[in-house]
C-alpha cells in the first residue's frame, strides 16, 4: 500500500537536506524497494565460506561496503531469505545494512560487559555477541514478553551464549543495576524512535508521522539516556542511535546529554558514507562537537536512514 | 534458573561424553525448569548471575544445549552446533533427499539402533533426534523447520 508524506513531513526533510536534488534523491529512493541484506554471523561460519555457500545455491550476492561480513542479495524470491537452511542453521541474520552500524561504532571486544537496552528482535544483540567472540557478558533487555520471545529465538539460532536477557522497562532496569552496583564498559541506547528513517520497508510510517509523537519519544529518549549514562564506567563509551531523521530525537537529545553529564562526543569510522550530525536547528545554535555525530539517508548507500552518535564517559 | 555444581555439570558431562563423545564442557551450565540446560560462555560468575537473577526479570542466559531425558540426554539442535567440533559419536549420515525432509521437521524411515542420533549431511551435522527402531524422531522446533 503507497501512503503520501504529510506536508510537515516533507518540509522536515527539506529543511535537513536544503539542497533540491539532494531532496529529490531521498524521495525517490524512498519510493524504492529496499535491497536485501544479510549479516554473517562470524560465531558460526566465516564470510568467504557464506559467500560461497549461498552462491553455490545459485544465489547472486554482493560486497558493496567495506567490511565482508555485510553482504546484498539480489533476485530473491519474497520469503526465500528466511527459509533457507543456512538461515536456520544461524549462519546470517538479516539486517538493514545501517541498522548494523550502531554496534559497528560500538565496537564491543571480547571480555567487555555490555547492556543493550532496547535489545528485540535482537539484530545488534546478535551483532555484538559475535563481535565479542562470546566472550565478556551482554545483557539484553527489552519491556514485551512477546518481542522478547523473538530476541531469545534468535538468540539460540546465532549460538549466542555469553547473552543474559532480561525483561523489565529500560528506566527501571537501569535503576535496578545501579542499585546493584552493575557498571557497564558499553552500551547500546537503539531508543524508541518514531521511525522515519524506516519508510522504505515500513511505509505506514507516513500515516503515522506526527511532530506530538516526536515530542512525546524525545522525552522519552531522553529519560532512558538519563537513566542508563550512570551505569557507564569511567572511560566507558555509548552508543545513541535512532531509525529517525528528526533532530528533536537525536542532535537535541545528544546535546541535553552532553550538557548534563560528564559525556565527551567521540569520532566513530563506518563503513558506509554518513554524514555529520547538525549544530544548528530551528535557529537554534547546537554544540559544533556533534559534527562528530552520523546521519545516514537512504539516497546515500541505498539504505534505510539512521542516526547515530558514540558518546565517552570522562 | 538454577546453576549447576561442580559435581552435577560433571555427570552431564559423562553422559555427553557416553552418547557423543564430547570430551570439554568450558560453559557454566544452568537448568531453566527441570529438564532444560542452557550454556553460558559469559564472563558474570555463578554469584553475579545468582544476584541478577534474585533482583531482576532474568529470562534466559545463554543458548539452551540439551534436555535430560529419562532415556538420555538429548541435544538441541543448537547443542549439536556448539560442539560440532566434538561430536564422535553415534553419527547418522543422511542424504540430501533426506536433509530436506529433516529440515521440514518431518521423521526419517530409517532403521537404527534405539539411541539419540546426531544427524550430519554433507559434513555438516544438522540436528539431534532419537531412533524407535524403525525410524528417527525429528525434535527440531517449529521456528527453525523450512516451510514448504
Amino acid at each position: 500500500m503507497k501512503y503520501i508524506p504529510k506536508p510537515e513531513f516533507k518540509e522536515k526533510i527539506e529543511s535537513l537536506l536544503k539542497n533540491k536534488k539532494d531532496i529529490e534523491e531521498f524521495w525517490k529512493t524512498a519510493n524504492s524497494p529496499l535491497p536485501k541484506s544479510i549479516r554473517c554471523n562470524t560465531l558460526k561460519i566465516s564470510p568467504d565460506k557464506l559467500k560461497e555457500r549461498l552462491e553455490n545455491k545459485g544465489w547472486k550476492i554482493s560486497q558493496h561496503y567495506n567490511n565482508k561480513e555485510i553482504m546484498l542479495t539480489h533476485s530473491l524470491e519474497p520469503g526465500e531469505l528466511g527459509k533457507s537452511q543456512e538461515h536456520l542453521l544461524g549462519y546470517y541474520y538479516i539486517q538493514e545494512v545501517s541498522s548494523m552500524m550502531p554496534m559497528l561504532a560500538l565496537s564491543p571486544q571480547p571480555g567487555e560487559l555490555v547492556l543493550d537496552l532496547c535489545a528485540s528482535p535482537g539484530s545488534k544483540t546478535t551483532q555484538a555477541s559475535a563481535l565479542m567472540e562470546n566472550k565478556g557478558t551482554v545483557i539484553a533487555n527489552d519491556v514485551n514478553i512477546g518481542r522478547i520471545a523473538i530476541l531469545a529465538a534468535n538468540l539460540e539460532r546465532t549460538g549466542c551464549s555469553n547473552v543474559i536477557v532480561t525483561r523489565h522497562d529500560a528506566v527501571q532496569l537501569c535503576q535496578k543495576l545501579k542499585k546493584m552496583n552493575f557498571y557497564f564498559d558499553k552500551i547500546l541506547l537503539d531508543v524508541p524512535c518514531s521511525g522515519e528513517g524506516n519508510i522504505r520497508s515500513n511505509p505506514a510510517t507516513f500515516k503515522m508521522w506526527n511532530q506530538k509523537v516526536i515530542n512525546k519519544l524525545s522525552r522519552l529518549q531522553r529519560r532512558i539516556a538519563e537513566a542508563a549514562i550512570p551505569l557507564l564506567k569511567k572511560g566507558g563509551e555509548i552508543v545513541y542511535s535512532t531509525c529517525t531523521h528528526s533532530p528533536e530525537e537525536n542532535e537535541l537529545n545528544v546535546q541535553y546529554l552532553i550538557e548534563n553529564f560528564d559525556l565527551e562526543i567521540v569520532e566513530s569510522k563506518l563503513p558506509i558514507k554518513t554524514r555529520q550530525g547538525i549544530t544548528e536547528w530551528q535557529n537554534i545554535k547546537l554544540n559544533k562537537e556533534l559534527k562528530k555525530a552520523h546521519r545516514i539517508y537512504p539516497q546515500d548507500n541505498n539504505t534505510e536512514g539512521f542516526f547515530l552518535c558514540k558518546l565517552r564517559k570522562t | 534458573m538454577k546453576i549447576l555444581r561442580a559435581n552435577e555439570k560433571k555427570k552431564i558431562l559423562q553422559q555427553l561424553n557416553e552418547q557423543y563423545g564430547i570430551t570439554k564442557l568450558p560453559h557454566l551450565l544452568i537448568r531453566f525448569g527441570k529438564e532444560k540446560i542452557r550454556a553460558f560462555s559469559g564472563s558474570l560468575s555463578a554469584d553475579e548471575l545468582i544476584t541478577l537473577d534474585m533482583y531482576l526479570r532474568v529470562e534466559s542466559a545463554g543458548i539452551y544445549i540439551a534436555k535430560q531425558q529419562e532415556d538420555g540426554i538429548r541435544l538441541t539442535i543448537d547443542g549439536v552446533s556448539l560442539f560440532k567440533n566434538q561430536i564422535s559419536k553415534n553419527i547418522l549420515e543422511i542424504s540430501n533427499s533426506q536433509a530436506e525432509e529433516w529440515f521440514k521437521g518431518n521423521d526419517l524411515i530409517i532403521e537404527s539402533e534405539r539411541v539419540f542420533k546426531i544427524i550430519k549431511n554433507n559434513n555438516e551435522l544438522i540436528g539431534c533426534g532419537k531412533s524407535t527402531g524403525e525410524k528417527i524422531t525429528n525434535f527440531t522446533p517449529k521456528e527453525r523447520r523450512v516451510k514448504s
